[in-house]
């Protein structure tokens, strides 16, 4: 089944006369299977925000049409079970993180207890218990993007809709949110990401789309899309350089092909991220 | 009860956004000025009364329109900069629907409004306190109910010269107009010489009954120097009892004598002599030359139920300016806002108008195609909007008239709720319709 489902999506943006301005999606067919992690990928000016932002609602299609969770995005029942992280978080300065919560719960017509015990677990699963109460308008850029993670989550939605949600953050909140998009796949939710941080799409998604120009280039399941079936790779442990001669030339009389031995190197992200870790220990009491 | 959570956040939100910009403390601090430091500023004729009249009529106005502006400012801000800064995108995608959010605005803007208000009267009701001496002086403030007097032999008149105008040939004049013409020429009183005004009481309810009554007049003189007039005011019951009072030193302007406690009933006289030795002829005013005032209510009840509408017109202003912020930006949702309120004042004015032969007057404009349409814009908008702005208690309050109950009843059902509601389903309607780019 699918969460989202486009047919000839397409928006185009007018000038004061009417006139065509610009096309920033063009027969967008998409299609998101529920309980997916799915990139949204694509240069800027792609039409990545304005395609969320029709699946959200908050633009209205040109042509084609739009199911978002076997509705309309505009259908109260769909935004019950839709939390939407925008590029720009237009969030309440003078509000502290706890009362941007309570306020984004009440829309869900959450309130009291539960709305104090959701916005506690959420404070503490973004990192930010520590400044819940500190107005909004003291907070970094990264901050934000925790805090803007937090409200989308606040009504646990069945479909989650992230745009550059890793813009800002730190590699340990790149990892937090990674880690929490995933767990929430686990659980069978939907997470649909926009980004042009290739890397963070790469580490999640099981399937992207690549826009350019408001038009679908290329999609499908990740792992098919890079796999290069015409190379294999054998990986081993703590080869002596004598048995690694020994191999290659025994590879060579077998295929009659040279091999080329390297060492695999550890992503930048997780050598900080283990780094950091090391630090926090040695300075922990 | 989901909507009712929404609509308690939403409220929440405003309240705490309003308390925190430096807009409120400005607006306190104008309405503290307005209420609370202008009443020491202000200087009369010298007299208690003088003072105190001045005192209810400056600061409410003042603090009203100071109201007025910072509730169209931040009531076009909380709709128009949430569309501009992106923050209403992320409440638009929330299941509370749009009628909601704009309500939780504004009863915000209705707190604000609400507390401000509270001050203002709380302070301007303590300056009148402190500078009525004596304390008893303030009773010119009651609340009063007014019998005016019976203008049915002069609109006689009115209409007998009508009539010899049209057998003239001439172009025949409003008979209002022509009313006017005839009082402002029977209420001229040039000295030694007196005029008598019958006040009907019969059928008010009160007839017979004790009670405290005083006697309001409003007149100018003919000399161009301020000068001071000598006379006598005689009150003349059905039963024959007559009642002088000397009213020596008069400036000209409205004035309110006190009659002390009396059961007038029937049909009173009411006559004004000017003396012989008097500085100057006296024009009583042909809209409310002379009214017997009866006591009803204690001056702190009458400006209570005063600001208790004047809130309900800020509560509609608030929903005019909050639905134009959701529909344009910011400056130019402030702009419509402003100027239709202006329009509003300047049709009230227009009507206001008195003589038509007057220099600034509808006779005069109606003489070109470009005026005439502005007249005729200004009359339609006046004649629209007539009904709900006699409910303005400003000039009732001024001229020591008691608000009824009814008047409360009627703005609370317009002004409180079938202009919001109706301004709340349009917005929310629209913004349904509308797209959030940013």
């Amino acid at each position: 089944m699918n969460a989202i489902e486009t047919n000839q999506l397409t928006k185009h943006f007018r000038d004061f006369w009417g006139r065509i301005h610009v096309t920033a999606v063009r027969d967008l067919n998409l299609q998101v299977t529920t309980g997916s992690l799915f990139g949204l990928l694509g240069p800027n000016g792609s039409g990545k925000t304005t395609t969320l932002k029709m699946l959200t609602g908050l633009l209205h299609p040109t042509g084609g049409s739009v199911r978002v969770l076997g509705g309309a995005p505009r259908d109260r029942a769909t935004r019950q079970r839709l939390g939407y992280l925008p590029e720009t978080t237009g969030m309440y300065p003078y509000l502290s993180a706890r009362d941007m919560l309570h306020f984004h719960a009440g829309l869900f017509g959450i309130a009291g207890d539960d709305a104090r015990r959701k916005a506690d677990a959420l404070l503490e699963t973004v990192g930010l218990v520590q400044a819940a109460n500190r107005p909004v308008g003291e907070f970094s850029q990264g901050m934000t993007r925790r805090l803007g993670l937090a409200l989308a989550l606040i009504n646990d939605p069945e479909l989650l809709i992230l745009d550059e949600p890793t813009a800002g953050l730190d590699p340990s909140g790149c990892r937090l949110v990674k880690e929490l998009l995933r767990e929430r796949a686990a659980r069978g939710k939907t997470v649909i990401i926009s980004s042009h941080l290739l890397a963070d799409i790469e580490d999640i998604c099981e399937a992207v789309c690549i826009l350019h120009d408001g038009q679908l280039i290329a999609g499908g399941p990740l792992r098919e899309m890079l796999e290069q079936r015409e190379q294999t790779r054998f990986t081993a442990t703590d080869i002596s350089p004598e048995h690694q001669a020994a191999l290659q030339d025994a590879f060579r009389q077998i295929t009659g092909q040279p091999a080329t031995i390297d060492y695999p190197r550890l992503k930048l992200e997780t050598f900080f991220d283990q780094a950091v870790r090391t630090a926090q220990d040695t300075t922990q009491p | 009860m989901k909507t009712l959570r929404a609509i308690l956040a939403v409220f929440q939100v405003t309240r705490r956004r309003i308390v925190n910009s430096r807009a409120f403390i400005w607006l306190l601090l104008a309405v503290l000025a307005a209420s609370g430091a202008l009443p020491f500023a202000l200087r009369g004729d010298g007299s208690t009364e003088s003072l105190l009249k001045l005192a209810v009529i400056y600061p409410p106005v003042l603090v009203f329109g100071i109201l007025l502006t910072g509730t169209l400012w931040t009531a076009a801000a909380l709709s128009a900069q949430d569309v501009e800064s992106g923050a209403f995108s992320a409440i638009v995608v929330k299941p509370a629907p749009l009628t909601a959010v704009w309500l939780g605005k504004w009863l915000g803007l209705l707190t604000l409004n609400a507390v401000l208000l509270g001050v203002a009267g709380v302070a301007l009701r303590t300056a009148i306190a402190i500078r009525a001496t004596p304390s008893s002086a303030t009773r010119i403030l009651d609340g009063h109910a007014a019998f005016l007097p019976d203008d049915a032999p002069l609109r006689e008149e009115a209409s007998a010269r009508q009539t010899v105008i049209r057998m003239s040939g001439e172009p025949t004049p409003d008979v209002n107009s022509l009313l006017m013409h005839v009082k402002t020429e029977a209420f001229r009183i040039p000295p030694g010489q007196h005029y008598s005004w019958t006040i009907p009481l019969d059928g008010s309810g009160i007839a017979g009954a004790d009670a405290d009554w005083s006697l309001q007049f409003q007149f100018h003189c003919a000399a161009v120097e301020r000068r001071p007039i000598d006379g006598t005011w005689t009150i003349r019951t059905a039963d024959g009892t007559e009642q002088k009072i000397p009213a020596n030193g008069l400036l000209d302007g409205p004035h309110q004598l006190p009659l002390g406690s009396a059961a007038y009933a029937g049909t009173v006289s009411v006559s004004f002599s000017n003396q012989s030795d008097s500085a100057a002829t006296v024009f009583f005013s042909p809209l409310a030359p002379v009214s017997l005032l009866r006591r009803e209510m204690p001056f702190g009840q009458n400006l209570l139920r005063a600001f208790l509408l004047l809130f309900c017109f800020l509560a509609a202003a608030a929903a005019l300016a909050l639905s134009l912020g959701t529909l344009f930006s910011f400056p130019v949702a402030v702009f419509i806002a402003s100027a239709l309120v202006l329009a509003l004042l300047l049709a009230h004015s227009f009507a206001a108008i008195p003589e038509p032969g007057h220099s600034h007057g509808p006779s005069d404009l109606a003489a070109h195609a470009g005026s005439r349409a502005g007249e005729w814009m200004l009359a339609k908008l006046h004649h629209g909007t007539a009904r709900t702005l006699r409910l303005m208690p400003l000039r009732q309050l001024a001229d020591a008239r008691t608000i009824r109950t009814s008047q409360l009843v009627r703005a609370a059902l317009a002004l409180l709720a079938a202009i919001p509601s109706s301004l709340c389903l349009i917005s929310g309607l629209h913004l349904r319709r509308r797209e959030f780019p940013i």
